[in-house]
């Protein structure tokens, strides 16, 4: 019998499981497989269409300073974060209450509702549709479609700077508001480079840092984005309100 | 200057008498052994195969794109490795290859018999009952079908990769019989890119919807078909030390594209004094 003529096998790193070759990463113990796209973005949306109009110092500062402002309204540690936008379906109304009249007057509020009015106005049971209670605006629906396609084709693809701010400013929001500690002995990266020098080594590091913290923040369970009604209503609603192209 | 015919047609009727000439010429070349008749008569039977479906991808220029070439395709890579594999040890693998195929028919007339049985009011059951007739016959004819074993496993038993790899040709089974066999059998990597399209809505995912494509006509499909039967060709050449004198298949293929950009030439010069 002829000797068999390949070279030697491909794929060395992978286990024979029967007829199947596993891949290193599939062969650790208690993976859980997460989508970004599916579960993420619907609860991210909120900040990318702000990343999207405004600057990102403006992005930042408002973003930050009302996640921080909810959750000194609240004052529950229990608290899930709230970067997440499925989240404060998890509100009370009573709470919802107390950030509306605490912010009624605050530059923070009006600057929320510009730009997040299209959203609003587009999806039902929209988690923050509680800072639109008794305000009037007016937005065209076409218009407000095609912002909330940018709104998400901009975070489609979770590599690119647009999606990596977004992304990191959640992290940033859930550490400043106690939802999200890190060891003092973990090197972190400096989140600024995202801004400040987006095609640095260090920004590389951000962006990679940031995004196995969003998986893993928000892949476990519904109280940190992870999977949760929200989403499914998301593309379900967004599905139906807008034709194949 | 002399009309010429159409560029296609032109080389569709040349390759076929090529390929019908050259299959005739390579066959009465074999020395067929009157112990060994039904060995000589299953690598004939696969030659004229192989060459049957490069005239009839020749014959059928809209199907030389990659919506359809590649089933063709396919089914002679197929034929290569299992010839190939065959010639290795003449008498009883081809022994295994016929047992083999009386055991299907042998289980699908078994079949059809279930059927009617299922269905005893079917219209169609007289002319399944003659399939049947046929079928049995054509069993019969080479062995009682009693004594018809029939194998659920490969025929050979062995995988085309450890056939390929037994027969030398391993990187055909790599590089042509694995590919084409992702359109045979309509796999994901062939129905995503030849039979979807993204929808470009980002509120839809960029979800991925049935389209029926054109594509272009591609005359390389048709250059691999003549590729796969200059290798059977090879087979028979060494395997018996035949002496053949006519152009082997890639040699043709080579020759005639070559002639032509020749003739062009040669006419142009013609021209210009």
């Amino acid at each position: 019998m002829k000797k068999a003529n390949h070279q030697g096998r491909v794929l060395k790193d992978h286990k024979q499981v029967g007829r199947k070759l596993i891949p290193p990463m599939m062969q650790l113990p208690n993976m859980k497989e997460t989508s970004f796209r599916d579960n993420t973005l619907p609860c991210l949306v909120w900040i990318s269409a702000i990343f999207l109009r405004e600057s990102d110092k403006k992005a930042v500062h408002y973003i930050t300073e009302f996640l921080i402002k909810c959750k000194d309204i609240i004052n529950d540690k229990k608290m899930p974060p709230l970067a997440f936008l499925n989240n404060f379906n998890k509100l009370s109304e009573e709470n919802k209450r107390a950030i509306v009249n605490e912010l009624n007057d605050d530059a923070m509020l009006q600057f929320l509702r510009d730009n997040l009015e299209h959203q609003h106005h587009l999806l039902e049971d929209y988690p923050l549709a509680f800072i639109f209670d008794g305000y009037p605006y007016g937005v065209d629906k076409d218009d407000a479609l095609d912002m909330l396609k940018e709104d998400v084709d901009a975070l489609l693809d979770r590599y690119t700077l647009h999606s990596t701010k977004v992304q990191t400013t959640a992290m940033v929001s859930m550490m400043a508001t106690g939802k999200l500690c890190i060891s003092s002995e973990i090197d972190l990266p400096d989140f600024n480079a995202i801004f400040t020098d987006p095609d640095s080594d260090e920004s590389k590091r951000v962006a990679s840092f940031t995004r196995c913290n969003i998986n893993a923040g928000a892949g476990f369970g519904p109280v940190e984005g992870g999977e949760n009604e929200w989403a499914d209503s998301f593309w379900k609603q967004v599905f139906s309100i807008s034709e194949c192209e | 200057m002399e009309e010429r015919e159409d560029p296609v047609l032109h080389l569709i009727e040349s390759y076929e008498d090529y390929l019908t000439s050259s299959f005739h010429e390579l066959w009465d070349l074999i020395n067929i052994e009157y112990d060994k008749l039904e060995a000589y008569s299953v690598i004939g039977g696969m030659l004229s195969r192989q060459v049957t479906l490069s005239i009839q991808m020749a014959r059928s220029p809209n199907i030389l794109n990659g919506h359809s070439a590649p089933l063709f395709l396919r089914a002679m890579t197929d034929l290569y490795i299992a010839l190939a594999w065959i010639m290795q040890d003449l008498v009883d693998r081809s022994s295994k290859y016929i047992m083999h195929g009386l055991g299907e028919e042998k289980l699908s007339i078994e079949h059809f018999k279930q059927g009617i049985a299922d269905d005893p009011d079917n219209p169609n059951n007289e002319q399944i009952e003659q399939l049947i007739e046929a079928k049995s016959s054509w069993i019969n004819a080479q062995r009682r079908d009693l004594f018809v074993e029939v194998n659920l496993g490969n025929w050979s038993q062995l995988d085309y990769r450890k056939m390929s790899q037994e027969a030398d040709c391993e990187s055909l089974y790599k590089y042509a019989y694995k590919p084409f066999s992702v359109a045979a059998h309509n796999m994901w990597p062939h129905v995503s890119v030849y039979n979807c399209k993204n929808c470009t809505n980002p509120l839809h995912k960029y979800h991925l919807l049935p389209e029926l494509h054109e594509v272009p006509l591609d005359l390389d499909y048709l250059y691999r078909s003549c590729k796969y039967v200059d290798k059977a060709y090879r087979l028979f050449i060494d395997k018996f030390d035949l002496k053949y004198q006519n152009l082997m298949p890639l040699e043709w293929w080579d020759e005639y594209f070559t002639d032509d950009s020749e003739d062009e030439n040669s006419d142009e010069r013609k021209n210009e004094t």
